[in-house]
């Protein structure tokens, strides 16, 4: 099952909203989490359905209507949504209210928008669009699942163009309780991050839409999805059972580890968890393989892939790997084949397979 | 009665979070929902909340309710026969 | 090739019993299990729900949870014992011996404990070892680490149309040769949050719900998990196959965030599409598992959309929420589970609390259990944010 992202918009920490390449500018935070540069919504979304939308509706309407328009207005014949915590705000307000008021509520509202396929809905509701729509809800899985049926809907032929998002909000409350699990570094540079040698990692949040079409048979150019793969090892993730996974994954996708030009990693600066990154560049991965990190731009959270296959799908359009996100002194090669790898935890494992078809 | 005509507008405008409105650009008489303010029945409830939890005014009757709420006079009329009635 | 999908096995808890059986006990004495609410306090504890006659210990015990169960929520012990049932039901002994996944779905997850211990959450970190267990995917990852699935492990939220979508993709993921097997499901527990939030919608019935009723007053907020196990007809053992995921659609109605529209528009679509999914006449349908919640706008809707497609040959029909209560990201399931045990035992299943019908549609539905030649058994799940799903089981 394959397909090919036509068109990608992304509202994240970095500047990365106003156009869909890599941005010119790195945006530096010293912090122990990283807050989306939103762009004008008033420009993007009616004012009238403006007022009533929390932050990550705001977000999730506007990403993809970029999106839509980049891909030159085609009507979505699927809208599939991942988030790892849904309208986290609206539903902490909404849980404040019952808990602190005595369940004198005041406002229905965020009621309403506390669940979780609210964006999706939202963007149905202002496309009028009656096609299928879901929204996927499982942590580091949230976005690979939703890329997953896109790639189905596209194969049984219900679905020609799939608007596809992953996104998620990072609350004050959200980084507060979580801190308590020890999931953050102590505020620093975020450029910093990688490779910082602590525990602990930086909160993130971010809204990534793509659109995602069937290839026609003889248009074998442009960005290529090959394939996704998940795996969960709840208990202790060994590394033999990564490759194993790995190497099963790349087998289906009919493509050999030495053909993968680049792997991004989804590094997030936890000298703990990122152990098993180190483990496969040093034995795994062929020699010559050019690495790229991301979560030091946009921060870690349970959509992050979704801004990782947007660096992708830039990076082989483009054939130019950022500076930024390089890991590797490797000179410039063609990028043909590229993986991206993330380890949530070493508990939830995705696995994505792009090609640029042009090569 | 002016006063708390001014004042529900000021509510109005918080509780539906018309963030682009002043209590200038519609009067006492502007209507509420479909044109005028154009509001919907999501806002409907948020209103029956604000009638409630703020004025202590309880409008269960849909029909009480549309006439109540047609627009700010006819809410401010309702508050205040509440108010002189309980006392 | 795309194989066909069968279901091998079924589990269910809710307000009328745990298992098959009791649930079908209490279809025939035409018990419901809505009443007074007595899972916490709340100031409208006036207001009927239908809870599972079970606290979260003599659940964890059925369950089979031997670690502490106050780390397991009740929505998250719920989705286990469902899951249980319709594994043991379905012959499962090894999970290795077909390539099997699981997809739960849940509209508020770990919310009974979220609402419990927020506050203390927020002040200290005394209880800092539930933070992992609020959210939604929690259910669904502690069925895969139960069972051993570490493939296609994913959870669903949309609203009151959740499981549909679920057992939706679980077929899906079959006839796409991704899956062998998959154990798909929703839970949801009674939690003061939705019980404040649907109040606040004012769609609450104070008297119990009464679907298609002319004099209908609101939904009855219940609890509840069901499971079945999906099998690829490539590996199904022929003597365990109960009957056929046959026809499935999802749409989305795009008209407002809560309601309906009058003329029943997005079920229509639901409808109509699931029956060119399944090759099927709206004639062949032989029994319709209504959404029903009791709300005005919703039957009436979901009334009328059943007027639209069936015209003068409405088949048999019920909302059993009158039994069960709005199971919100369970009633998908659960009422799946439901059109599997009328295949099974060729019956038709009764609805409650109705007297009188709409007035202009003459809907009337099934009030009894009934012996009938089941064939094909259609069951709709109406979701917030215009979320239609209809699913069609076939008997084989």
């Amino acid at each position: 099952m394959k397909a090919i992202i036509k068109a990608s918009s992304v509202i994240s920490p970095q500047h990365t909203h106003s156009a869909e390449g890599f941005p010119s500018v790195i945006n530096e935070v010293i912090s122990d989490r990283l807050t989306c540069l939103e762009p004008d919504y008033r420009n993007l979304i009616n004012p009238i359905q403006l007022r009533r939308m929390p932050r990550i509706l705001k977000m999730g309407l506007a990403a993809s209507q970029l999106c839509i328009s980049r891909a030159g207005g085609v009507d979505p014949d699927a809208i599939i949504v991942g988030t790892g915590l849904g309208c986290l705000d609206n539903l902490e307000k909404f849980l404040l209210e019952v808990i602190d008021n005595q369940e004198r509520i005041t406002s229905v509202l965020p009621f309403i928008n506390s669940t979780h396929n609210a964006v999706a809905a939202q963007v149905a509701m202002l496309l009028k669009n009656h096609n299928y729509n879901i929204t996927y809800c499982h942590r580091a899985f949230s976005f690979e699942s939703a890329l997953q049926d896109a790639l189905m809907q596209i194969e049984e032929k219900q679905a020609q163009h799939v608007l596809v998002g992953g996104i998620d909000e990072c609350t004050h409350d959200y980084v507060k309780l979580h801190g308590y699990l020890g999931y953050w570094k102590k505020p620093l540079s975020n450029l910093q991050l990688l490779g910082s040698g602590s525990s602990g990692t930086i909160a993130g949040e971010g809204a990534s839409f793509f659109m995602v079409s069937g290839q026609p048979d003889k248009d074998v150019t442009g960005i290529i999805l090959q394939g996704i793969h998940t795996f969960l090892t709840p208990q202790v993730s060994d590394l033999d059972s990564i490759e194993h996974e790995i190497t099963w994954f790349l087998r289906k996708c009919r493509t050999e580890l030495q053909d993968i030009d680049g792997v991004l990693l989804g590094l997030n600066g936890d000298n703990h968890f990122d152990q098993a990154y180190y483990a496969l560049q040093k034995g795994f991965f062929p020699d010559q393989t050019i690495y790229m990190g991301y979560k030091h731009l946009c921060g870690e959270y349970y959509t992050a892939t979704a801004f990782a296959l947007w660096l992708g799908f830039v990076t082989l359009k483009s054939q130019q790997i950022p500076d930024a996100v390089n890991l590797t002194r490797i000179p410039d090669k063609p990028v043909k084949n590229l993986l991206l790898y993330n380890n949530f935890r070493n508990t939830e494992h995705s696995l994505i397979l792009l090609k640029n078809g042009a090569l | 009665m002016e006063e708390l005509i001014r004042q529900l507008k000021l509510d109005i405008i918080e509780a539906l979070s018309l963030e682009d409105v002043v209590a200038d650009d519609f009067d006492a008489d502007t209507p509420l929902f479909v044109e005028g303010l154009g509001l919907d029945s999501i806002d409907a409830l948020e209103l029956i909340l604000l009638m409630e939890r703020k004025y202590g005014v309880k409008i269960e009757d849909p029909k009480e309710r549309r006439n109540v709420l047609r627009n700010v006079r006819a809410m401010a009329i309702c508050i205040t026969n509440h108010t002189n009635t309980n006392g | 090739m795309r194989p066909r999908v069968f279901v091998t096995g079924v589990g269910i808890i809710s307000a009328i019993g745990n298992g098959t059986e009791e649930t079908l006990n209490a279809f025939q004495n035409l018990k419901s299990g809505i009443g007074k609410l007595s899972l916490f306090e709340s100031v409208h504890s006036g207001i009927p729900v239908a809870e599972v006659k079970f606290t979260n210990s003599e659940l964890a015990l059925l369950a089979g949870v031997n670690d502490s169960t106050d780390k397991f929520t009740r929505n998250t012990l719920l989705a286990l014992l469902a899951s249980g049932q319709a594994s043991a039901d379905s012959g499962w002994t090894d999970t290795a011996e077909k390539y099997t996944g699981v997809v739960m779905a849940t509209t508020v997850g770990g919310m009974d404990f979220n609402e419990q211990y927020y506050k203390s959450l927020l002040e200290n970190d005394r209880h800092k070892d539930l933070i992992g267990v609020l959210d939604s995917a929690d259910c669904t990852e502690k069925v895969a680490v139960h069972f051993g699935i570490r493939h296609h492990v994913t959870t669903i939220s949309t609203a009151c149309s959740s499981s549909a979508n679920a057992i939706m993709l679980g077929a899906r993921l079959i006839r796409n040769n991704q899956l062998e097997r998959v154990l798909v499901g929703g839970t949801d527990a009674l939690t003061r949050f939705t019980l404040n939030g649907f109040n606040a919608l004012e769609i609450l019935s104070p008297t119990g719900c009464r679907p298609f009723d002319i004099n209908r007053n609101g939904l009855t907020l219940g609890e509840g998990s069901a499971a079945l196990v999906l099998e690829s007809e490539e590996v199904a053992d022929p003597r365990r196959i109960i009957c056929e995921v046959s026809g499935y659609a999802n749409v989305n109605e795009a008209f407002h965030a809560t309601a309906s529209t009058v003329d029943g528009f997005g079920a229509i679509m639901a409808m109509d599409k699931a029956l060119s999914s399944a090759s099927l006449k709206a004639s062949e349908i032989s029994y319709i598992n209504a959404h029903g919640t009791g709300t005005e706008i919703n039957d009436l809707s979901e009334g009328n959309a059943i007027a639209s497609i069936f015209g003068n040959a409405i088949p048999a029909f019920s909302s059993t929420k009158a039994f069960t209560g709005h199971t919100l990201g369970a009633a998908g399931a659960v009422e799946a589970v439901f059109s599997v045990l009328a295949l099974r035992r060729q019956i038709l299943l009764p609805g409650l609390n109705f007297k009188e019908s709409m007035p202009d549609i003459n809907l009337q539905p099934q009030l009894q259990i009934k012996s009938f030649p089941v064939k094909h058994v259609m069951s709709n799940s109406f979701g917030f944010g215009g979320s239609n799903t209809t699913l069609i089981f076939s008997k084989v």
